[in-house]
């Protein structure tokens, strides 16, 4: 009896011992593989990175609607290391190394480190609400930078190949990075997706500001100290900001224009004069004109009497003008209030014009019977028509050049090397 | 209590560490022979250059020919890699210039193809043959503004020894860029190693070149 206990009691232990070892083994597999791919994987890049780069096959270049850019070149080792990444992610997915990477590409003066002459992403984009959302933005700069990097058929994704793509465009030449930004910003006017992005995430048809928006709101803008916030006077900072935007391809937001409006003293005591937007637009007038080639056009300031509905129907709808209505009380406002009309449309046979209302609060508006809500999330949107518009009209302020208009041109002389050095 | 356990465990332990021995030994071979299998097919992984039938390869016959004693070389001698490397050119034929830490030798009639030497750091005798091909197929992607797939480059007659390397080249035409062809020489010398690669885009002619590459000793 006792013997066979014994017996059990060794064969036990044997197999423990055995499994013990088994367990060392495994490690020790383990660990030698692992060794072993690391010193495989990098032995030859070692010798890769130190190989010169005569480039003289093919000529680094590609042609979007006829503009020949340079491109960017990379060793194809350099490349071939990030077949396999560890993570992707997609448009639509939310990530905080989506958040990683806006903020790396952020323009923001105040918070940017590496991109302050860029708008690779702009403010509306890292807004706590969205910035770990991958937005649409994101995802057409990303197609952007490959079709520099030769790498257009690559699905735009957060991968360990973009993150580091976007690390080696940090150090690259001022004259590509802004051929990569005019680039992307050309793309996003082409698809008529340029503006800004809204707090759910969701592409606005336009760059649109709300004066009523919690990051200003509160902001003071006030006439001979009244305390006025732009919350309570702002809407021709925001309808100004909504315009500069459109024609200067940027995020300008109320913020700013306020900051114009007081600098130059415009506030009166219902708000800013119509003046202020041809006075505003003659000293900024070529803001953007060195980045990107686009020039804003001086305001035609147009009284009641002299607009004709029809006519300014035509240019925005066909011309691509932009316009701000200067309404007095009726179905938008109980005092005065400027607003943007930014398309002109035919709903079941009736034309409307899309009118970006910078103070949010729909709830406020009369005359429902001529207005119609937007097809967007923003409540800042909404069709009017132009016998509303007209009624309430005290003025129009005429934009009268295309905001789609953007001159696409390269600065780059040559291609450039993300990595190491070329032969001259 | 705790410590009574103990003592049980440690006791059946020690008198079952033949057991234990034994089990290590026989799980150090298996892994031994798992390592060994993990790093063979790594060879012929995708990611790396298509490579044709080496030297190794050729018949018997050609193989084992006597040796016939070798002409003096002819032309004008290039010194390289401190003395230690020398090669033959025609300088009616070639120029030879030099670009930072690479020297480019030319033809003087017909610009496109050309010999590039140029030194790296590190020693040979670490790198496998196939990690040699990929260094081979990398020094002919860095004529590229955008280079072809690794996979896309075809490697044939690859051949080793302790101190040299050879290889050919072939690369389909990639973006704007014409097919071309390429001889890679490597050679070991002290800590670092010499490259030598004759380039010849598609309708280049080279053979001025190429006499100047195989004429490449120590």
């Amino acid at each position: 009896m006792t013997l066979c206990r014994m017996q059990k009691q060794h064969r036990k232990a044997s197999v423990f011992a055995f499994l013990c070892a088994a367990v060392l083994g495994c490690l020790l597999i383990a660990g030698g593989t692992v060794h072993a791919n690391a010193a495989k994987e990098s032995i030859t890049d070692l010798y890769l990175s130190q190989v010169r780069l005569p480039q003289v096959l093919g000529n680094g270049q590609f042609t979007y609607d006829e503009v020949s850019f340079y491109s960017c070149c990379i060793p194809r080792y350099m490349l071939e290391r990030f077949e396999a990444s560890e993570y992707a992610i997609y448009p639509g997915q939310t990530d905080e190394r989506v958040g990683t990477l806006k903020k790396l590409l952020n323009s923001d003066a105040k918070n940017a480190e590496f991109f302050r002459d860029n708008e690779f992403v702009t403010y509306t984009q890292i807004r706590p609400e969205v910035v770990d959302y991958f937005d649409e933005h994101l995802q057409t700069l990303l197609q952007c930078i490959y079709q520099f990097c030769g790498l257009e058929d690559k699905t735009p994704c957060v991968d360990e190949l973009t993150v580091w793509l976007v690390d080696q465009l940090k150090y690259a030449d001022a004259d590509i990075r802004h051929d990569i930004e005019a680039f992307y910003k050309y793309r996003l006017n082409e698809s008529g997706t340029c503006g800004t992005i809204s707090r759910d995430g969701s592409l606005d048809p336009l760059y649109y500001f709300a004066q009523t928006d919690p990051d200003w709101a509160n902001d003071i803008f006030e006439f001979e100290g009244n305390g006025a916030t732009l919350k309570d006077r702002g809407c021709g900072c925001a309808s100004a900001g909504m315009i500069f935007s459109a024609y200067h391809k940027v995020e300008i937001t109320p913020k700013w224009m306020s900051f114009f409006a007081l600098q130059d003293d415009y506030p009166v005591s219902y708000g800013l004069p119509n003046e202020y937007f041809s006075g505003i637009a003659r000293y900024y007038e070529n803001l953007e004109k060195e980045r990107y080639g686009t020039v804003m056009p001086i305001p035609s300031i147009y009284e009641k009497r002299d607009v004709d509905m029809q006519t300014l129907a035509d240019q925005i709808a066909n011309k691509g003008y932009l316009a701000i209505i200067h309404v007095l009380a009726g179905c938008f406002t109980s005092h005065e209030h400027y607003m943007v009309l930014c398309d002109y449309t035919e709903l079941d046979g009736v034309g409307y014009f899309l009118v970006a209302d910078p103070y949010v609060m729909p709830s406020r508006y009369r005359d429902r019977d001529q207005l119609r809500n937007a097809d967007s999330t923003n409540e800042g949107l909404i069709y009017a028509t132009s016998d509303l518009l007209y009624r309430d009209m005290k003025s129009i302020i005429l934009f009268e050049k295309d905001h789609n208009e953007f001159p696409l041109y390269c600065r780059s002389a040559a291609p450039v090397m993300l990595v190491g050095e070329a032969e001259s | 209590m705790k410590n009574g356990k103990y003592q049980k465990h440690r006791r059946a332990f020690m008198q079952n560490r033949a057991y234990f021995v034994i089990g290590l030994v026989l799980c150090m071979v298996i892994a031994a022979v798992v390592l060994i299998c993990s790093v063979l097919p790594k060879k012929q992984a995708p990611a790396e250059p298509q490579t044709a039938q080496t030297v190794q390869e050729q018949p018997a016959s050609e193989a084992a020919a006597p040796a016939v004693e070798e002409p003096a070389p002819e032309g004008t001698e290039y010194a390289f890699a401190d003395g230690a490397l020398q090669l033959y050119y025609d300088d009616a034929a070639v120029c030879v210039s030099k670009s930072g830490d690479l020297i480019t030798f030319s033809e003087k009639k017909d610009g496109t193809a050309r010999l590039d030497i140029q030194m790296l750091e590190g020693g040979m005798e670490l790198l496998t043959q196939s990690e040699l091909d990929r260094i081979a197929v990398g020094l002919l992607q860095a004529y590229y503004y955008q280079a072809p797939e690794t996979e896309a480059v075809s490697v044939s007659g690859s051949e080793k020894t302790d101190t040299t390397y050879r290889c050919e080249l072939s690369a389909p035409a990639y973006r704007d860029a014409l097919a071309a062809r390429a001889s890679v020489r490597i050679f070991a010398v002290g800590d670092n190693v010499w490259c030598a690669i004759l380039l010849c885009p598609e309708g280049a002619d080279g053979a001025a070149l190429q006499a100047a590459l195989d004429s490449v000793s120590f």
